[in-house]
C-alpha cells in the first residue's frame, strides 16, 4: 500500500475506534451530564448571593446614613428578614462567646423542672474535658445525673453549698475540676516534652506526683521529686520533695532553687527550666 | 470537556463560599454598629407584625428563635455572673477540619469592667473536637487591678482565658465584700459620733 492509502485505512481506523469508546462509555457521557446540571444550579445561587450581599450592603448605608428603615422599594419583608438574620447572628455569637470564656452553657429542661450545666476545663488555653451534671429543680436542688469523676469529694461539695448558693457550688466545681484538669495535663506535657524524666508514680487525683531525674555532672546521681497537691483546688504543689542516693545535691544550692521552682511553676514548665539549666539530663 | 466543568464547579464553590462568608461579616458588621438603634426599630416592628397574619407567619420563626436567644444570654449572664456588652467574631480562615476565629468582648463582672481580644483555633481529629487559645490581650480598667495586673501578664503568656474569668469572679466579689464592709463601718462609725454628740 502507498501512503496515502495507508494514511486512508488508519484514519478510518481511528474512527471507528473512536466511535467504538463512545458507544461503550455511557457512563462518561453521565457523568458529563450531572456537571453540567451542577455547574448550573451552583451558577444560580452564586449569582442569588452576590445579589444578596449588595442588598444587605445598600441596607447597611442606609442604616449608617440614618435613613428610617421602612421606606425601602425592595419590599420590607426581605428588608426585615436580613435585620432579623443579623440580629440573630448577633445573639447567638454573644452564646459561643460565653461558651469559651469557659461558662456554664446552663440549660433548662423538662419545662424547666431541671437544669443542665456543663464544667469546661482547660490549662494554659489548651481546651480539655468538659463535664455535665443535671439537676432538679422541683423542691429542693438534687444532682438527677453527672459525670463527675468519683475522686472530687462532690457529695461534700453538694452538702456545703448546693441549697444556699447554687453559684458557689458551681465555683467549687469548677474551680475543682479545673485543677484536676490541669494537674493531668501537666503529667501529660511531663511525658510529652521531658522525655528524659521518668513518671514513678501519680493517681486518680494527680495529688502525689513522683519523678526520677537524672542530675547532670559526672554521676548521672538519681533524684527523685515528690509534688505533693494537697490543695485540690489548685494546680501547683503544695509540697515537694527532693531526694538523691548522692545526699550532698539534695542540700546543694542548685537543688534548693528548684524545690522553689517546683513549687512556683507548672511541673512540666519547671523540668524545662532545670534541663536548659542543666541541672538535669 | 469534563475537565472543563469539573474546574467550573470547584471555582463556583470557592465563589459561594467567599459570598458567604462575606454576607455573615456585613450582617454582623451592620449589628455590632448599630445593634441599639435596630433592636429598638424591630421591636416596633414586631407588635405590628400581630396585625399582619401573612407576614407574621413567615418571620415569626425568625422572631421565635431571636425571644428564645435572648432568654437564654439572660440565664446565661446571671449564672456566669459575666456581661458581655461587646462581641466581636470573625472567622479568619476555615476549612474542613480547621478553624480559626477572633473574638473581642467588652463587659463587666460586677464593678468590673474588661476587655478582652483573643483568637481560637479548632482541630477537627475524628470524633475529637480540639481547641486551642493562639493569642489573648486583656485590658482592665479601675484602682482595684494594682494586684491583679501581675496575674493578668501571667495569664496573658499562658493565654489561660478561663483561669482569667473565675480569678476574675472570685475577684470581683471580693471587691463587693469590701465595699460592704467599708460601707458598713463606716456607716457604724456615724452613728458613733451622733450618739457621742447626744450625749454630750
Amino acid at each position: 500500500m502507498d501512503d496515502l492509502t495507508q494514511q486512508g485505512v488508519l484514519g478510518h481506523l481511528m474512527a471507528l475506534e473512536r466511535g467504538g469508546l463512545a458507544r461503550q462509555d455511557p457512563h462518561q457521557s453521565e457523568k458529563l451530564e450531572m456537571l453540567i446540571v451542577t455547574a448550573v444550579t451552583l451558577r444560580t445561587k452564586r449569582d442569588q448571593l452576590k445579589r444578596q450581599v449588595e442588598d444587605i450592603k445598600i441596607l447597611k448605608d442606609k442604616i449608617k446614613s440614618g435613613l428610617p428603615l421602612d421606606d425601602d422599594d425592595e419590599g420590607p419583608a426581605e428588608l426585615q428578614r436580613s435585620l432579623l438574620t443579623a440580629w440573630r447572628m448577633q445573639l447567638k455569637d454573644l452564646q459561643h462567646a460565653h461558651h469559651l470564656i469557659g461558662g456554664y452553657d446552663v440549660v433548662e429542661c423538662k419545662e424547666g423542672r431541671s437544669v443542665c450545666v456543663c464544667f469546661h476545663t482547660a490549662f494554659e488555653g489548651v481546651y480539655l474535658d468538659t463535664y455535665n451534671m443535671e439537676l432538679d429543680m422541683t423542691r429542693t436542688v438534687q444532682i438527677s445525673r453527672h459525670n463527675i469523676p468519683p475522686s472530687i469529694p462532690l457529695e461534700r461539695f453538694a452538702k456545703q453549698n448546693l441549697q444556699k448558693d447554687f453559684k458557689a457550688f458551681l465555683e467549687t466545681l469548677s474551680q475543682n475540676l479545673n485543677a484536676l484538669a490541669a494537674r493531668k495535663q501537666q503529667l501529660s506535657l511531663i511525658k510529652e516534652l521531658v522525655g528524659s524524666v521518668e513518671v514513678m508514680e501519680s493517681n486518680q487525683l494527680c495529688n502525689t506526683l513522683v519523678l526520677m531525674c537524672k542530675a547532670q555532672g559526672e554521676t548521672f546521681a538519681v533524684v527523685l521529686c515528690t509534688l505533693q497537691y494537697r490543695d485540690l483546688a489548685h494546680y501547683l504543689p503544695t509540697h515537694v520533695c527532693i531526694e538523691s542516693e548522692d545526699e550532698t545535691l539534695s542540700e546543694s544550692e542548685q537543688w534548693k532553687k528548684n524545690r522553689a521552682l517546683f513549687l512556683e511553676s507548672p511541673a512540666h514548665m519547671a523540668l524545662l527550666t532545670m534541663k536548659r539549666m542543666g541541672s538535669i539530663v | 470537556m469534563e475537565k472543563k466543568y469539573e474546574d467550573e464547579v470547584q471555582l463556583l464553590q470557592k465563589e459561594i463560599e467567599m459570598l458567604e462568608a462575606e454576607r455573615e461579616e456585613t450582617l454582623r458588621s451592620i449589628f455590632i454598629e448599630h445593634g441599639d438603634r435596630l433592636q429598638q426599630e424591630l421591636k416596633s416592628f414586631f407588635e405590628e407584625l400581630e396585625g399582619d397574619g401573612e407576614q407574621k407567619h413567615a418571620l415569626s420563626k425568625l422572631i421565635t428563635q431571636i425571644r428564645d436567644l435572648e432568654k437564654d444570654l439572660r440565664r446565661q449572664t446571671e449564672i456566669n455572673g459575666i456581661t458581655l456588652n461587646e462581641c466581636f467574631v470573625k472567622t479568619l480562615n476555615k476549612s474542613e477540619r480547621r478553624q480559626v476565629q477572633q473574638v473581642r468582648l467588652a463587659g463587666h463582672c460586677g464593678l468590673l469592667l474588661f476587655q478582652v481580644e483573643f483568637a481560637v483555633t479548632e482541630i477537627q481529629e475524628g470524633k475529637a473536637l480540639l481547641r486551642r487559645i493562639t493569642e489573648l490581650n486583656i485590658v482592665v480598667d479601675g484602682a482595684e487591678f494594682k494586684d491583679f495586673s501581675a496575674f493578668v501578664s501571667r495569664v496573658e503568656d499562658t493565654k489561660d482565658l478561663l483561669l482569667f474569668f473565675r480569678t476574675l469572679r472570685t475577684f470581683s466579689e471580693r471587691c463587693e465584700e469590701r465595699q460592704r464592709t467599708f460601707q458598713h463601718f463606716q456607716s457604724c462609725l456615724g452613728e458613733r459620733r451622733s450618739c457621742n454628740l447626744i450625749k454630750l
